[in-house]
């Protein structure tokens, strides 16, 4: 049997979509990604033999529903896969399987195409197949990945090969892949994908993504009610217009615009047109209201005459203008130049016999009949100058990719458009044929901007496909007006005044704005932006489409309101700000006889909006359509002239104003039949993106739409931006589905994704819950009395005699009057004695505050009375010191070991739930809290858990002091797991070798140490852990270099941990095999512990999104000690958990999810700071400090010296033998941060002051010097000739009479066409070319004088001193030399 | 002067007679019962504050009194 192809099915995907553009071929840099599948084998094998066929044919299928669904085709494809297929002749082979697919194919169908092809598929030919399947069993046991990549030459050409194994019924796909063409997120991605594919196969449901279903169809009739004909003069004219600009043949008097598909752009063209023929003023805003015919026909006939506008001539013969648009494109150019962001890209696709010459005289004839594109913008004196030329042939391409196919033929399409464009050389468009089948082509159209915008298009293509048939220019409708006509028409109507009165409007609107919108990015954001960018596409499906209409029409609002609210919505939800500012084009053509008209007319607007509170939707949509209805208003003040007035200071690592966009792309029609042959828009991108995100919405009138998210690849994944149009989609339906309810109890989290949080959230295990800690000691010293439990230099304990003292002390303990539930105070040096201490209370049934001698006698006294302790227990020395008046005092050397030969202590009744410890928490500032910690919290920390094993258990260094939770695991980890504790005294941990010496002499098997004695250990002996099987460093951000040396060691596993007492010490962990990315990687959930990440309204925040972190599990504690308020609001219902009544720890600390389920500790709730306008996150500069190499420990506060701006200041320790100064870690954040988030000043502190637990003291840190603010201030005249004549050039421009050597052009009024200027002058002056760029980024005179030095090199010391010489000549001199030259 | 569009919160507690707070306009978790106080977040942290005496959890108090009737 033939599997059949349909003509249509030529297309051809083989491969996943690449996350960087790479060249095809062998590429050494391999990774791998693993992941264990839902689906098991006996699914995979119950599903083969269901379909009459093999495992193997099941997997090709999948993977083919994984490639044709990642490259989203809408039409019939034929994907091609490689599977390993193993038989007695050929041994092990690698076969393409070519299976057709369309979109809706159900995959159960899939399967059966692929059962029919595999076994008929030959050895694929080289090069054929780029992904590849070895699927379960294909190669026998025992043969490992490498035989795979030994197997056939043709495999390591493969962009990626999956390879199934089963263990123990489970099965994990492996995949190894080209690294330079994937990000290790992505194929994380596609291989959840995968998983769902395989779900879905096996639960027998799911379909191929596109056209598949039926489509249903709005059916919205075109000629729309008009049972009522208009019967005033005004609704006439008010019905023609309408029906003019919605394309309808007739207009009833109770329509409504809205109903009838219109939007805010139509209404835009409805009031130019009706201003223009009854002289009335109206505005956008009036058709909203009054959005029914007969209502503004009223309007209409009271309207206020309109201040009339100059009527557009045309000026034959004269010199076209420069618009205002023009002029900030040349701009833009001159800044970055040779870069195809501003190329307008079209792509469409024909179908038929194709006459090439007959197209491209078609669209010649665009270019002879529209003389934008035969303008250039030449710069003079530097200023842009238009240029026409009377006839410029266009620059075309014709290619052939049908041997290659049609993926080739799109990067030859690719290719063409992405070529920039020289402004100063017309024409600024161009065209090119790729023909990939016998009667398929790719008609592809690059304009730069500076001659086109999106309504350009509709009439070029429109003409295009009109003049094909014949190759002949169009009729076009005689109005002899240019864009050149309009410029002018433009810039006598723009006067500054004019200009000046809306930048004062938009002033006031977006007054106090956030500076930065910042979404959370997979990257830091670069000081100076790449502008790459991808593009990923999506559908609106017609479901939604025809709820959005529905929606629109029944509430009087456009579609784009909606859209953009929805937008909005979700900006909010990702970065945390409720004032939000998007940018989104305005059509820019304020009179009707520019409908015809091609050329740059489209503006930036941006849309402020306020999102707090919980408005629904409806409300929410209104507010933001009062906000677009003005921003209409105001559209026609030139962007760059808001931007020069609003936010001068060209950051260049963010777009001015707004980060993100929103658009929604209107066009006419998407589908041409012409001359034989039916032309369909297709589309394609330049790989470059103008914001950090752009949604767009492209409406061809269809039942579906569609929808182009373009990135910056600078800041984004794929695999980000994918989850974000994904809850774009999401949300927008469920905010339709019912738009009266509050926005904030609408998720935005798809399904799939809220259950992928869920079970990342953590895992339960049972354990020993219900006995006491003390019991599973006492069961140690049954089963093994003899053996060490506690060794402190010289003294060792055994099991026997620890319970035997602990029982003694119990004893004495219980004669006082201690039972269940009492607490007992313990000052212990740490020692054998602590250990007996700690046990002897537990023993007699209470619970141990522990008061630590290294405490502030202050402090200890505050816990005595804060708990009213009647007993404590310690060494006699320490208990002197305290106030211990009206309590009971035990010394504990005192009390005499119980005789083995008594009777068995009774056991005190203990449960799990009961108290053990009260743990005072070393809060950095406020009220000392104490967390009460149950039994069952220190048994789920040490019994049962997957992060430490118990022989890992088998010595462990005691080193935390005795208040801090560390301790817990320390002491009760051992001892719960009949290994020993090994007291390491505080000066043997300081001293690295003693240290050392020590965990080898005692063969120490585990250490939880914080991270600044992990760092100053291993930064003087990298090897000092070696020996051990588990570190465990935590209490601050890791040192990546510490790390770093500790893992090339070898040795011991080392692990970031991270938990906060109130959950019973450590809750995640994350062991490091390799030095991760990053300083806050703290890993997932241990065993019995639960992490969730929620928003403000406690909702469950997407992948990537920062939110507070939520504990729960049994080692939630009880709460704090008599601080009932205080522990209702930290302490919360766990909204998520199936265990009634179960709680949930506010953490107040923020994290993200990373894509492979582990969290990122990104700062805490109350460190986050404003600075100018910006928020930064205290922990986010921390990151980057500590990353410096010659850093070992720093920490960033935020100063407000005298109650003034807030200044960052940045203390730093360097590692031993190591300096740093303030301008070298200056240099170093600068290249890493935003300029905003670099410190102010730095500190380099010899150590940094720690507090008693050994994490860095904030409190304690000295205040910077307020007087010697790093900043210049003053006034530095220049000081050499380069900088004399800079500053002069500065000063001539921006008309100010003195400039320093620290002054910024842009803080002294300089605007960017200035800075044009002075690129200029500077040629002029020193021959130097510097680009404009190099000025932006150098806005001060002395950086400025450095670039030209460098630029000038050993011929700028000559000239300097050449300037100097001339400086220092009187006038007559000079002449005198110049009249000798 | 209360914000109209502060977000509103009721007083909960579960078995273990812990206390705590939820939104007003949503449905309990498993196993929490309404208090009957509702007002703002620090309305209702104050009343706990005043009402949640013995913060011990319910079973370990009713275990311990059992013991202790027993020894009585």
């Amino acid at each position: 049997m033939t599997v059949e192809v349909s003509p249509a099915a030529q297309r051809v995907a083989t491969t996943l979509a690449a996350d960087d553009e790479v060249l095809p071929g062998l590429s050494f840099r391999r990774a791998e990604v693993s992941r264990q599948l839902d689906v098991t084998e006996a699914d995979l094998t119950a599903l083969a033999r269901e379909g009459g066929t093999t495992p193997a044919a099941v997997l090709a299928a999948a993977v083919q529903a994984l490639v044709a669904g990642d490259r989203g085709s809408t039409s019939a494809t034929t994907v091609v896969v490689g599977v390993i297929v193993v038989d007695a002749e050929h041994g092990a082979a690698l076969r393409a399987v070519r299976c057709p697919v369309e979109p809706g194919l159900p995959l159960r169908r899939m399967v059966e195409r692929a059962a029919t092809a595999l076994p008929a598929a030959r050895p694929a030919s080289d090069g054929e197949v780029r992904i590849a399947v070895v699927p379960l069993g294909a190669l026998g046991g025992g043969l490992g990945s490498r035989d795979v990549t030994d197997l056939g030459h043709e495999i390591v050409w493969c962009d990626a090969t999956l390879e199934i194994t089963a263990h123990d019924g489970r099965l994990v796909v492996r995949c190894e892949h080209d690294e330079d063409r994937y990000a290790a997120v992505s194929i994380a991605t596609h291989l959840r994908r995968l998983d769902d594919i395989l779900a879905d196969l096996v639960a027998g449901t799911g379909e191929l993504p596109g056209a598949g279903a039926p489509v249903e169809t709005d059916a919205e009739p075109v000629s729309a009610g008009a049972s009522v004909e208009p019967a005033t003069a005004a609704e006439r004219l008010v019905a023609t217009i309408w029906a003019d600009i919605l394309q309808l043949d007739r207009v009833g008097a109770d329509d409504n615009f809205f109903a009838l598909g219109g939007h805010s752009l139509l209404a835009a063209k409805v009031i130019a047109r009706v201003t223009a023929e009854r002289g009335v003023a109206l505005t956008v805003d009036q058709l909203f209201d009054h959005p029914v015919l007969s209502d503004f026909a009223a309007l209409v006939d009271a309207g206020e005459p309109a201040v009339t506008l100059p009527a557009l001539t045309a000026r034959d013969g004269e010199d076209p203008v420069v618009s205002f648009g023009q002029e900030r494109l040349w701009y833009l150019d001159r800044w970055r130049q040779g870069s195809a962001l501003y190329n307008v890209p079209v792509l469409v696709r024909l179908t038929g016999r194709v006459e090439e010459q007959r197209l491209r005289a078609a669209t010649q004839a665009v270019v002879d009949a529209h003389a934008v594109l035969r303008t250039r913008l030449e710069t003079v004196n530097g200023r842009p100058v238009a240029r026409l030329a009377d006839t410029v042939e266009i620059d075309w391409t014709v290619e052939d990719a049908r041997a290659a196919g049609e993926p080739a033929g799109r990067r030859l399409v690719r290719a063409g458009v992405c070529r920039p464009f020289d402004l100063a050389t017309a024409p600024l468009l161009r065209a090119g044929l790729v023909r990939v089948a016998d009667r398929e082509w790719l008609f592809w159209v690059s304009i730069h901007h500076a001659a086109c915008d999106g309504w350009s298009l509709d009439i070029l293509l429109a003409e295009i496909f009109a003049g094909y048939p014949t190759g002949q220019p169009v009729d076009r409708p005689a109005t002899g007006l240019s864009y050149a006509d309009y410029a002018a028409w433009q810039r006598s109507v723009l006067t500054p005044e004019v200009i000046a009165d809306g930048v004062a409007w938009w002033r006031e609107r977006l007054a106090g704005a956030p500076t930065l919108l910042a979404l959370p990015a997979d990257r830091r954001r670069p000081a100076v932006a790449s502008h790459a960018g991808r593009t990923l596409r999506h559908r609106l499906p017609a479901s939604t489409v025809s709820a959005l209409r529905a929606t629109a029409k029944g509430r009087s609002v456009t579609v784009f309101d909606l859209l953009v609210s929805a937008y909005l919505l979700l900006v909010r939800r990702w970065s945390g700000r409720t004032d939000v500012v998007v940018a989104t084009p305005a059509a820019g053509r304020p009179l009707p006889e520019l409908d015809n008209l091609v050329g740059f007319f489209v503006n930036t607007v941006v849309l402020r909006a306020d999102l707090s509170g919980a408005p629904t939707f409806a409300e929410l949509v209104a507010r933001v359509r009062g906000v677009s209805a003005a921003a209409q208003a105001h559209q026609q003040i030139p962007f760059e002239s808001l931007v020069d007035a609003l936010d001068p200071e060209r950051d260049q690592g963010r777009a001015p104003l707004a980060q993100v966009a929103f658009g929604m792309n209107q066009h006419a029609r998407g589908r041409w039949e012409s001359g034989g042959v039916v032309a369909e828009l297709d589309s394609v991108d330049t790989g470059t993106a103008k914001f950090d995100l752009t949604l767009s919405v492209v409406d061809t009138g269809g039942p579906d739409m569609g929808v182009e998210v373009e990135y910056a690849t600078d800041l984004f994944d794929a695999s980000t931006v994918d989850r974000f149009a994904a809850q774009w989609l999401v949300l927008l339906d469920r905010l339709l589905a019912d738009p009266d309810v509050a926005v904030t109890s609408v998720s935005a989290l798809p399904a799939q994704e809220e259950r992928l949080l869920l079970g990342w959230a953590g895992q339960a295990r049972a354990y020993p819950a219900d006995q006491p800690v003390d019991a599973l000691v006492a069961r140690w010293a049954g089963l093994s009395p003899g053996a060490v439990a506690v060794v402190d230099g010289d003294v060792s304990v055994s099991y026997g005699s620890l319970v035997a003292r602990a029982d003694a002390l119990a004893v004495r303990l219980v004669g006082l009057g201690v039972g269940r539930g009492s607490l007992v105070g313990l000052s212990c040096r740490r020692s054998v004695d602590l250990v007996v201490g700690m046990l002897g209370v537990l023993r007699a049934g209470g619970a141990y505050l522990p008061l630590d001698p290294d405490y502030p006698v202050q402090r200890l006294e505050f816990m005595l009375a804060d708990t009213d302790v009647r007993v404590v227990v310690g060494h006699r020395d320490l208990l002197d010191q305290l106030p211990l008046t009206g309590r009971e005092a035990v010394d504990i050397t005192d009390v005499a070991p119980r005789p083995t030969d008594q009777p068995a202590l009774p056991a005190p009744g203990t449960l799990g739930e009961d108290a053990a410890s009260l743990i005072y928490t070393s809060g950095s500032t406020g009220t000392p809290k104490g967390a009460v910690v149950p039994h069952r919290g220190i048994i789920r920390l040490v019994c049962d858990t997957d992060y430490v094993q118990p022989e890992e258990l088998r010595v462990v260094g005691q080193v935390s002091n005795a208040s801090f939770d560390p301790l817990l695991f320390e002491v009760w980890g051992p001892l719960l797991n009949g290994g020993r504790v090994v007291v390491v005294p505080t000066d043997v941990a300081l001293s690295p070798p003693r240290f050392v010496e020590l965990l080898r002499r005692e063969q120490v098997t585990a250490v939880a140490i914080v991270t600044a004695l992990f760092n100053s250990t291993v930064n003087e002996i990298p090897d000092a852990f070696s020996t051990l099987r588990q570190v465990y460093v935590g209490g601050e951000r890791i040192n990546l270099g510490s790390v770093g040396a500790a893992v090339a060691a070898g040795g011991a596993q080392i692990n970031n941990i991270y938990g906060p007492t109130e959950v019973t010490s450590i809750s995640t962990c994350n062991p490091l095999p390799a030095v991760p990315a990053s300083t806050g990687a703290i890993g997932s959930a241990i065993t019995n512990t639960t992490t969730y990440v929620v928003d403000e309204r406690g909702c469950l925040v997407g992948v990537g999104v920062p939110g507070e972190l939520l504990l729960g599990g049994p080692g939630v504690a009880w709460g704090y000690w008599n601080r009932p308020g205080l522990t209702a609001d930290r302490f919360v219902p766990d909204g998520f958990s199936d265990v009634p009544g179960a709680r949930l720890y506010r953490t107040g600390d923020v994290v993200s999810w990373r894509s492979d389920g582990s969290l990122e500790f990104v700062g805490r709730v109350d460190h986050q700071v404003k600075v100018r306008g910006f928020r930064v996150e205290l922990g986010e500069v921390e990151s980057v400090l500590v990353a410096h190499p010659a850093v070992a420990s720093g920490v960033v506060v935020a100063w407000r010296p005298g109650g003034g701006p807030v200044r960052l200041v940045g203390y730093v320790e360097p590692v031993a033998e190591a300096s740093v100064t303030a301008a070298q870690l200056r240099d170093f954040m600068t290249e890493r941060l935003p300029e905003y988030m670099v410190p102010a000043s730095f500190v380099v502190m010899g150590s940094l002051p720690l507090n008693p637990n050994g994490k860095i003291d904030r409190a304690a840190l000295p205040e910077p010097d307020p007087d010697r603010p790093s900043a210049s201030g003053d006034h530095v005249a220049p000081r050499d000739a380069v900088e004399r004549e800079v500053a002069a050039v500065w000063a001539d421009i921006l008309g100010i009479e003195r400039v320093g050597v620290g002054d910024n052009f842009f803080a002294l009024g300089g605007h960017s066409l200035q800075a044009v200027q002075v690129a200029f002058r500077i040629r002029t002056t020193f021959g130097v070319d510097l680009e404009l760029r190099r000025i932006l980024e150098a806005p001060y005179v002395e950086d400025l004088a450095k670039a030209i030095n460098e630029a000038l090199g050993e011929q700028g010391n000559l000239l300097a001193e050449a300037l100097g010489d001339v400086e220092s000549m009187s006038d007559e001199d000079v002449r005198a030399l110049l009249a000798n030259s | 002067m209360r914000q109209p569009d502060e977000v509103r919160f009721k007083v909960v507690v579960n078995h273990e007679e812990q206390y705590s707070v939820w939104w007003s306009d949503r449905p309990n978790p498993p196993g929490w019962q309404d208090e009957g106080t509702d007002g703002t977040r620090q309305e209702c942290l104050d009343h706990i504050d005043r009402v949640w005496k013995d913060m011990r959890p319910r079973s370990v108090r009713t275990a311990r009194e059992a013991i202790q009737g027993v020894k009585a």
